[in-house]
């Protein structure tokens, strides 16, 4: 297996994006807000545009709100600022105005401490380090998020980006921590169940690591970031045809995954590439025309799904780290990629691929009365 | 060498190993491809496959299907029978006297027509 320059390591998922979602947040957590906007007709306009994800238009109408503040009832004032201007940090980030949005969340902080909201405070601090993480301030942006979590213990979305945040910093018992509390507060969190497979894949404990991948993907089979993380942990148990399997479910989700699907089509251009060099060097011509038939089929696949660069570069990776032996095996392998065109193998390997995705209990006669 | 109109349902339950007719439509297939049988199937069966796999499975699976289908039909293993007006009035005869779908009826005119077995995998 060529994995020395090209490691891959296991995925955990911030899924809580910081762009535009504090204002959002804060009406979910802030226990008085509800009432505050049902009670006055532009607040519950301006909910309206908030849910609808138009940033700029609520923060266009929040900071006349702001500038109008005296028009509210006196006693909602106090709650209101800190809400209100929390949408001018939500558009700033989306406008990448990072800087700038920090020093907004931070100035929610305050303003949601004198308003005695500790929940909407929560919210501030944790954007604030979101804030922070997009600019690579890892150690900073875990302290931010640490404030939110310790202000408000049951911010499950806070718990499980900290827990990233800590397995970027290299530390995945704090990481498993985390995830703990996040579980303790919402034990059916697939998220926080898939991150805890990562954080132990990281730290070699493959047993537990399954255990928890398996629990997100009895949940959601086509869960991509699951099954790039099961499939790592079936390469490390040797089971390669098994992980070659999960690694090519995840193809299906690569949106999903961080990095958009990198990470995984190396994994598994690695893990393929390298059985069938092994097929060669063995001199079993059956079984490595069957999985280069596999591959072919597979990368134009990918390729036509748009993510052919991120094959051929990973194919470039493994070349260049291939030894003098290996290369003649390659150079076989390349011949073949040409020349293997047997349609009883093709229609072999379409046959694995269809009823892979075939709807369950489907028969071809239903299928074919839903054509006619 | 033997010689069958075969319908989609044939070709499509090759595909599907979970169709109770999966394996009678593999042994099929695969006596096709040794040379031993040859297929001849109207055009609207390739048309249907790819549109069925592409709607239930994907567009890259019903492609690589064509794909697999035009090598067969190069190398002379299954024929394709194009739909002409003639075939068209025979199959419009055949669908209102036995009251059937367009797909059938054109497979059933098909092999009416060359005088061969009609091989389904549905049951009519």
């Amino acid at each position: 297996m060529v994995k020395k320059d090209n490691g891959f390591k296991a995925t955990g998922l911030a899924k809580f994006s910081p762009i535009g979602n504090a204002a959002r947040q804060a009406i979910v957590w802030s226990p008085d807000m509800p009432a505050i906007i049902e009670a006055d007709s532009r607040l519950v306009e301006l909910k309206r545009l908030i849910e609808q994800g138009d940033v700029s238009a609520a923060n266009d109408s929040a900071q006349g709100l702001l500038n109008s503040l005296k028009s509210f009832d006196k006693k909602h004032r106090k709650l209101l600022k800190p809400f209100l201007m929390l949408l001018d940090g939500d558009a700033k980030s989306v406008h990448k105005m990072y800087h700038e949005a920090e020093e907004v969340y931070n100035q929610v902080t305050k303003e949601a401490k004198k308003a005695g909201d500790k929940l909407m405070q929560s919210v501030a601090f944790f954007f604030g380090g979101m804030i922070l993480w997009k600019q690579h301030k890892q150690k900073d942006a875990l302290k931010q998020i640490d404030r939110a979590v310790k202000t408000n213990p049951r911010y499950v979305e806070a718990l499980i980006n900290k827990g990233v945040a800590e397995m970027e910093l290299g530390k995945p018992k704090k990481a498993i921590e985390s995830f703990d509390k996040a579980l303790s507060v919402e034990m059916n969190n697939a998220l926080a169940w898939v991150n805890m497979g990562a954080a132990y894949i990281s730290m070699g404990k493959y047993k537990d690591a399954s255990t928890w991948l398996d629990m997100a993907i009895n949940a959601d089979k086509t869960d991509a970031l699951a099954n790039y993380n099961k499939g790592l942990v079936l390469e490390e148990q040797k089971k390669y045809d098994k992980a070659a399997a999960r690694f090519e479910t995840a193809f299906n989700g690569k949106e999903e995954l961080p990095d958009r699907g990198t990470q995984l089509y190396s994994a598994w251009v690695d893990l393929m590439l390298s059985q069938i060099m092994k097929l060669i060097s063995s001199n079993d011509m059956k079984k490595a025309d069957k999985m280069i038939l596999n591959f072919k089929r597979l990368t134009a696949s990918a390729t036509s799904d748009g993510v052919g660069e991120k094959i051929n570069g990973a194919m470039e990776a493994y070349k260049s780290a291939m030894s003098k032996k290996e290369r003649e095996h390659y150079s076989v392998f390349e011949y073949k990629m040409q020349t293997v065109q047997d349609a009883m193998m093709l229609w072999g390997s379409l046959r694995d691929w269809v009823s892979k995705k075939w709807p369950e209990g489907l028969s071809v006669s239903v299928a074919l009365k839903g054509e006619r | 060498m033997r010689e069958e109109v075969v319908d989609t349902s044939v070709l499509l339950a090759g595909l599907v190993t979970s169709d109770e007719t999966h394996f009678r439509a593999m042994a099929l297939i695969e006596d096709m491809d040794k040379e031993e049988l040859l297929f001849h199937v109207p055009s609207l069966v390739v048309l249907e496959l790819v549109s069925v796999l592409s709607r239930i499975v994907g567009v890259e699976e019903a492609r690589e299907a064509k794909g697999i289908i035009d090598f067969w039909v190069d190398r002379g293993k299954l024929k394709i029978h194009h739909f002409d007006l003639r075939k068209m009035d025979d199959a419009i005869e055949i669908a209102l006297n036995r009251r059937l779908h367009v797909a059938d009826a054109i497979a059933i005119q098909l092999a009416e027509e060359l005088g061969l077995p009609l091989v389904t995998m549905t049951r009519k």
